[in-house]
């Protein structure tokens, strides 16, 4: 009797676990596709940087916010564009160190699943010998 | 009398499931689909973008163009447009500037590299992906077949260089114990093939003296000693396919790349890679020089090193050297391809290299010793054994001879 509970206890846990590597799997896939987001972004900003830098000085530069087109001085919108680089380097890197991080879990989660699977069968095994 | 063969013998099956394989090519297909949508996608603006570099360029052509103007989803009135040379240009991230139309032009230009720097890395990704998938697409078929692979430590065998003739006929003993499940038909046909081979490396030997030390010029003669080597492989293959043998304890080799590599990547891939093997180069130089002392090895041999007086013996140095070269580029190409997944087709590069510089090391030797003419098919068989079992040491990778063991 003792036996089956055991069996019973495992498998709940291993439910458990199951779970959890499988909401730590789709926190991977979210943080992929931001990511993803954030390079592209990136990208732009980057060419938008390159054009602005080719730009005259006396150069009209607009920003649209909203419906209108708002003049800009171009040395603020390089600032601006500038700023906006660092900023998303920086979620980038964030990004990356959370994905580490969440990839060293999910490689520890699976483990243990491994494990009580085996566990299980042992324990199984040992039954139908019984 | 060597032990016959030592090794484990798994078959391809048991390693890679079919339907896995099956799964896995799908997916690269679906893969595939996916980066093709995302490169069509990318043309669409690269054409979108032509049209407007034409437009662009054609506006400041006139002061004023009359043009429908649209109103709505549904109507157009007559219009006129002004400022022909004025252009507002969202650069992105909601940024715009004024350009006159030539530097929206040149704008919209250095847009355009853009793409086709991504359509171009697009382009190699898919290619990536299609190797990926033909790859996995044979080990399905190959697994089905019922391909054993089988695997040998390789002992390092001293004696055999030593004696030649002796280690020939354990050479030959070794084959016929190890080679049980093979059947002894296709030591005929071998040798044949090796015969082949040989004829078709002195032909190309005999060019290259022709060609100097320009390693440029060996492309050509390459390819076709290649090409004849894909169909004498395709030959081999026909025989073998029962079960084909690994040899190796190289890295983990699949017999599958076979069908996959020998159009894709075997022609190319030598000669891209030929710069950055170097290094390895020279560790397989050094080794392969201790066997070019065997006399003995002459006797055998007899039918490479005969035609060298025919070719240049004045230019022996050259030839040296030639071979020299000739060999780097040889080893450079066998192990650049046996880095790649492409395992079957290094080895037959490899045996060459060491095939033919040896009697030109020889061949000073050669004239004052005795030279035995063994024009027998046979003969060129032993000897051909002889060869793969003294070039062993030097390079780890000859499966393909091994794949007579």
């Amino acid at each position: 009797m003792s036996s089956s509970t055991a069996v019973r206890d495992l498998q709940k846990d291993l439910e458990n676990k199951a779970n959890d590597l499988g909401k730590i799997q789709k926190d991977i896939g979210k943080n992929h596709q931001l990511r993803k987001k954030y390079t592209i972004q990136l990208g732009e900003n980057e060419l938008v940087l390159k054009e602005l830098d080719l730009l005259e000085e006396d150069a009209n530069v607009y920003k649209l916010i909203g419906p209108v087109l708002v003049k800009q001085d171009l040395a603020e919108a390089n600032a601006n564009v500038r700023k906006r680089i660092e900023y998303i380097s920086a979620e980038l890197k964030r990004l990356d160190a959370i994905l580490q991080d969440m990839e060293e879990k999910q490689n520890n989660k699976r483990e243990t699943i491994m494990k009580l699977q085996q566990r299980l069968q042992s324990i199984q095994a040992g039954k139908a010998k019984a | 009398m060597e032990p016959p063969a030592k090794g484990t013998v798994t078959p391809l099956a048991s390693l890679f499931s079919e339907e896995e394989a099956r799964k896995a090519a799908s997916y690269v297909e679906e893969k595939i689909g996916e980066k093709r949508v995302e490169m069509n996608r990318l043309q669409q603006f690269v054409d979108e973008n032509d049209n407007l570099i034409n437009l662009v360029k054609k506006l400041p052509d006139q002061l004023h163009h009359n043009v429908m103007v649209p109103f709505g989803k549904m109507a157009f009135f007559p219009g006129r447009l002004i400022h022909t040379n004025e252009c507002l240009v969202l650069l992105g991230e909601n940024y715009y500037t004024d350009r006159s139309s030539k530097q929206t032009v040149d704008f919209l230009k250095r847009r355009d590299k853009t793409l086709q720097s991504q359509i171009h890395s697009l382009k190699a990704e898919i290619e990536d992906f299609q190797t990926e998938a033909s790859f996995f697409a044979t080990t399905a078929s190959e697994a089905a077949e019922g391909l054993v692979e089988i695997r040998e430590e390789y002992v390092e065998e001293e004696d055999l260089s030593a004696t030649v003739f002796q280690s020939s006929e354990k050479e030959t003993s070794n084959i016929s114990g190890g080679e049980a499940e093979e059947g002894e038909l296709e030591d005929d046909d071998f040798a044949r093939i090796m015969s082949r081979l040989n004829e078709l490396e002195m032909e190309e030997e005999q060019e290259g003296e022709d060609g100097g030390d320009r390693g440029e010029e060996r492309d050509s003669p390459i390819e076709i000693l290649e090409e004849s080597q894909h169909d004498l492989v395709k030959g081999i293959r026909g025989e073998t396919d029962r079960g084909r043998i690994e040899y190796g304890k190289q890295e983990t080799t699949i017999s599958v790349p076979m069908k996959a590599s020998r159009h894709s990547s075997s022609i190319r891939e030598p000669r891209v890679a030929e710069p950055r093997v170097k290094a390895k180069v020279i560790q397989v130089l050094p080794e392969a020089h201790p066997h070019k002392d065997i006399d003995d090895q002459l006797n055998c041999i007899g039918p490479m090193a005969q035609y060298l007086p025919k070719g240049d013996q004045s230019h022996s140095g050259t030839a040296q050297q030639n071979a020299g070269t000739w060999r780097d580029f040889q080893a450079t190409a066998g192990i650049s391809t046996a880095k790649a997944k492409t395992n079957v087709l290094g080895p037959q590069k490899i045996e060459s290299p060491i095939e033919k510089p040896e009697p030109e090391f020889d061949s000073t030797k050669a004239f004052t010793g005795s030279i035995v003419e063994h024009a027998h098919i046979q003969e060129t068989s032993t000897h051909s054994d002889t060869q793969s079992s003294a070039s062993q040491p030097s390079k780890p990778v000859s499966r393909f001879k091994a794949q007579r063991r």
